[in-house]
């Protein structure tokens, strides 16, 4: 009689890791550990900086387009932001300023009827704007962006449009004229600084612009969830972004505006979008002068990413690494700012079965934690 | 790779058995089309849904302003979007053929996606169905753009006539918001300010697709000179996949051939041809007839409500 | 309630249903389990979704992506994956009208999660659990608006959605919620409350519709 059996086979904590993700954590929770060693609620220590390559924050002149720039570490992954921005015309002057008009007592009479008026400015949305982020997570190679990394971008955007962080005012170009003064030399004429209104508004077009802002976030080598590192990359890098100045040439001279970039707009609205062009403007950048952009003070934010181990003895693991902790389903992600306010909340739960569903406790015991890590780390935006 | 379409060799046998009798498997003669239905969706302008039979296809049209392409400064822009997804049926793939994502499949699923789109191009846009120049708004900085999604719901064989019909009649029943130009200046109303107006369509081109089939094999066709090739007008999935050969013409009301497409298959004697061009010029009167129907009702029901908000305003004036 | 579903009307898929409330109107398509069509998508273990949504004007871009990211998040859990291992399930989802501004994506999500439910059930899917969406909106007030118009959400100064798990016909474990704009902590919790209830009162309508259905399908027995 052959005695077959099998031999056990041992694997190596990193392997296992790999090979059963979910065996690892439950054996690791079992005994109160964590796979990555930290306790349950402790963040990952993250450093935010400036990183000091944009245009402005450079020595002498520079022709760089980079507007703000931040750098943010945390374990061993980098994260790199760099801000840059084009030049729109406003879609807003296009639409019907009909109060002026002839049949305005029509149109009242018939929105009054309605309940209803067009006036945009009743919605929120649209006092905001946002920053269309690109995502890259350095994988080595070259490749069309992943899911991963359209998915960062998108929640990126999405949050920080809805969050009001940035309004469309401030994005708004206050337009100067360049012209002669009574010695011949040239001079910037700029709407804020003076009597010479009356000239700007004789001159300039009666079209407005404004910026759009763009960013570049590249990632590498990464660990943990992602987000919080990029959106706290981003927040830093608008937070030091300057705009420059823009004026239009008296004369038609000089060179033309660099390649600027019109963004499409107001897909679903049923009057449809409205085009843009730059074209007939000189519209110059000033290569000295500059302003902040603002961003609304109260709303800077952190972003908190949390697992959920699923079992009867469930915790929350602040800020999962590793193959093992990367691999829960469950989590919740908050963006809020350090007190009561939150920006973001996403919750991925599982179905009901064996004890796997999230319970309120810990929707707030998140919520808490993630509140005392933003009044911590606000500070360092 | 989409999954693939098989028909047994009994399936096979059996219908063509039944055409040579003049029986189609839906009990409709050879020389008849399903019945169309046009249904108009309310909620908006210029969004149709037809149906042929058990082929539906959906087609939304919208409007933007836009700057024009440079060598076409008085002309407004027109775009067919005709990207065909699994939906309608597994049997094709995501972006196999549309522009979307390039994978550059070469399946002939893919070509399959590629044929309809440019077949559905050349049938209304290059047959100037839409006056692009009537979509200028001043010259070379700003002009519409008329754009047509196609969405294709359920494949039921002849794709190409109905969403023809679906385009033609979503774009005759879409009305762009009104605007007034002063100088550069557009101004945009919406569309409760002002009546929106329709888009200027010049005719309506229809396609009619035939399908062949020779009863005494392939063979016959190329040697013989008996003639006796059996002509069907829009095959559904079984007969378009068991046919050995298609034409579509696309016509409009005048009589007038906007397009014409046989490519490869049974070799067909001209005079058949002939008789199929106006036999289809039979067909797209009727159908012409049709689309201006739906509209004349569609139309009833909304304006209704306009006369009565402007009945209104003169009240109160 | 207030939605309006047609279950089960295209034929060369294995389920579909069209899912409109409050303007936003889809409909979906599931086929499947399918022979895996990419050699690289295979999966071991579990099946593979594969999910594309389409917008009623223009093509796919990342926000479409996103919602995709999105939807697979609830649909991981609910669909019995391990039951279709190494096989693909292909879930079409065609939106007819969004009924909302692009920048938000509440009331389509919504739709298309209910609508892609309706779609499984037809299609036959082994599912783990029932599920169902939800979404409102907090005005300036402060008040909960369930299922908002375009302009309620405009005005809004946050907007959420809430996917629930349902057992014994009663809304039980929160499968998937996103929350945009600036809330607080009982405002979170009192939507996701409140989210319950309105899944709730949905639920014999589902369930009506659903059972419609079947009977049609099993017209013999």
């Amino acid at each position: 009689m052959t005695d077959t059996h099998l031999r056990s086979i041992k694997f190596a904590p990193s392997k296992l890791a790999l090979i059963a993700p979910d065996v690892t954590l439950k054996r690791y929770i079992e005994i109160g550990l964590r796979p990555s060693l930290r306790k349950f609620h402790e963040f990952r220590p993250v450093i935010v900086s400036p990183a000091g390559f944009s245009r402005y924050e450079k020595e002498g002149k520079s022709s760089n387009a980079i507007l703000g720039s931040s750098v943010v570490k945390s374990g061993s992954t980098d994260v790199i932001c760099s801000i840059s921005a084009g030049v729109v015309e406003d879609s807003q002057e296009l639409t019907n300023d009909y109060r002026l008009r002839l049949d305005k007592d029509i149109i009242e009479a018939d929105e009054d009827e309605n309940n209803s008026s067009s006036k945009d400015e009743d919605h929120r949305v649209n006092q905001y704007s946002s920053v269309y982020s690109v995502v890259e997570v350095s994988r080595g190679r070259n490749g069309p962006p992943t899911s991963e990394e359209i998915e960062l971008s998108q929640a990126l955007y999405e949050t920080i449009l809805h969050s009001g962080m940035i309004t469309k005012e401030s994005l708004n170009i206050k337009l100067g004229l360049k012209s002669r003064d009574s010695e011949g030399k040239p001079v910037i004429i700029r709407r804020y600084d003076s009597d010479d209104s009356d000239i700007l508004n004789e001159f300039a077009p009666k079209k407005n612009f404004s910026y759009v802002l763009y960013a570049k976030i590249q990632v590498y080598s990464k660990t943990g969830p992602l987000f919080d590192l990029c959106y706290a990359a981003l927040i830093k890098a608008l937070r030091n972004t300057k705009l420059p100045e823009m004026y239009i040439n008296e004369k038609e001279t000089d060179a033309k505006v660099s390649a600027l970039r019109a963004r499409k707009t107001n897909k679903n609205d049923s009057n449809g979008r409205n085009g843009s062009d730059l074209q007939e403007f000189d519209l110059l950048c000033d290569p000295v002068s500059f302003h902040d952009l603002k961003i609304d003070e109260g709303k800077l934010s952190w972003s908190s990413t949390f697992g959920i181990t699923h079992g009867s003895d469930s915790v929350l693991l602040a800020d999962p690494e590793g193959e093992a902790e990367e691999n829960i389903f469950e989590g919740i992600e908050v963006v809020s700012s350090g007190n009561d306010t939150l920006f973001s909340a996403v919750i991925t739960g599982n179905i009901g079965e064996d004890d796997h569903a999230i319970s309120k406790d810990q929707i707030k015991e998140a919520i808490l934690l993630s509140k005392r890590r933003s009044a911590n780390m606000i500070k360092e935006l | 790779m989409g999954l693939d379409y098989d028909i047994s060799t009994n399936e096979q046998n059996f219908v063509l058995e039944a055409l040579k009798q003049d029986v189609r498997l839906d009990g409709r003669k050879l020389n008849e089309m399903r019945e169309v239905n046009i249904k108009i969706l309310p909620s908006e302008y210029g969004h149709v849904e037809v149906s042929l039979g058990r082929t539906r296809v959906g087609c939304k049209v919208s409007s933007e302003i836009v700057k024009p392409y440079e060598d076409r400064p008085f002309e407004g822009i027109f775009m067919i979007n005709s990207e065909i997804s699994p939906m309608c049926s597994p049997f094709f793939e995501v972006g196999a053929g549309g522009s979307g994502y390039g994978v550059g499949s070469n399946s002939s699923q893919a070509n399959e996606e590629v044929l309809i789109s440019r077949m559905i191009e050349k049938a209304v846009r290059r047959s100037n169905a839409l006056d692009v120049e009537s979509l200028c708004i001043v010259a070379g900085k700003k002009c519409w753009a008329i754009r047509a999604d196609l969405q294709f719901l359920n494949y039921d064989g002849n794709f190409v006539d109905a969403s023809c019909i679906a385009v033609m009649s979503a774009l005759l029943h879409f009305r762009k918001p009104d605007i007034e130009v002063a100088g550069e200046d557009v101004v945009v109303y919406d569309t409760n300010q002002r009546e929106p107006v329709p888009l200027s369509i010049l005719h309506i081109p229809i396609s009619i697709t035939f399908n062949y089939f020779n009863p005494n094999g392939s063979e016959e066709n190329i040697k013989g000179d008996l003639n006796n090739e059996l002509i069907l007008v829009d095959a559904d999935l079984l007969e378009e996949r068991l046919s050995l050969g298609s034409m579509t013409i696309t016509l409009n009301k005048n009589q007038e051939i906007c397009q014409m497409m046989k490519s490869g298959g049974l070799n067909i004697d001209a005079s058949l041809i002939m008789n199929c061009c106006s036999y289809a010029s039979k067909l797209v009167d009727e159908l012409t007839e049709k689309i201006h129907n739906v509209l004349k009702q569609d139309a009833a029901v909304r304006t209704n409500k306009t006369e009565e908000k402007e009945l209104r305003v003169f009240n109160e004036r | 309630m207030s939605f309006q579903t047609e279950i089960g009307l295209l034929d060369q898929v294995d389920g579909s249903s069209t899912f409109e409330f409050a303007t936003t109107k889809v409909i979906t398509s599931v086929a499947g389990p399918l022979e895996i069509t990419r050699m690289k998508n295979e999966k071991p273990t579990e099946a593979f979704l594969d999910i594309s949504i389409k917008p009623a004007t223009d093509v796919s871009s990342t926000r479409e992506s996103f919602l995709v990211t999105k939807l697979a998040k609830v649909l991981q859990k609910t669909i019995d994956m391990d039951k279709y291992a190494r096989r693909e399930i292909q879930i079409m989802v065609q939106l007819l009208s969004p009924g909302e501004s692009e920048e938000y994506t509440v009331k389509e999500l919504t739709a298309i999660v209910n609508s892609v439910y309706l779609s499984l059930l037809n299609g036959g899917i082994s599912l783990r659990t029932s599920f169902w969406a939800t979404c409102c909106v907090i005005d300036g007030n402060g008040e909960i608006l369930m299922r908002p118009t375009n302009k309620q959400l405009r005005q809004s100064v946050s907007h959420h959605i809430a996917v629930f798990s349902i057992k014994d016909g009663k809304s039980d474990a929160l499968i998937f919620s996103d929350s945009k704009g600036s809330f607080s902590e009982n405002e979170l919790l009192k939507v996701l409350d409140r989210c319950c209830d309105d899944i709730d009162s949905f639920n014999s309508k589902v369930k009506k519709v659903v059972l419609d259905r079947v009977k049609r399908d099993y017209i013999w027995s």
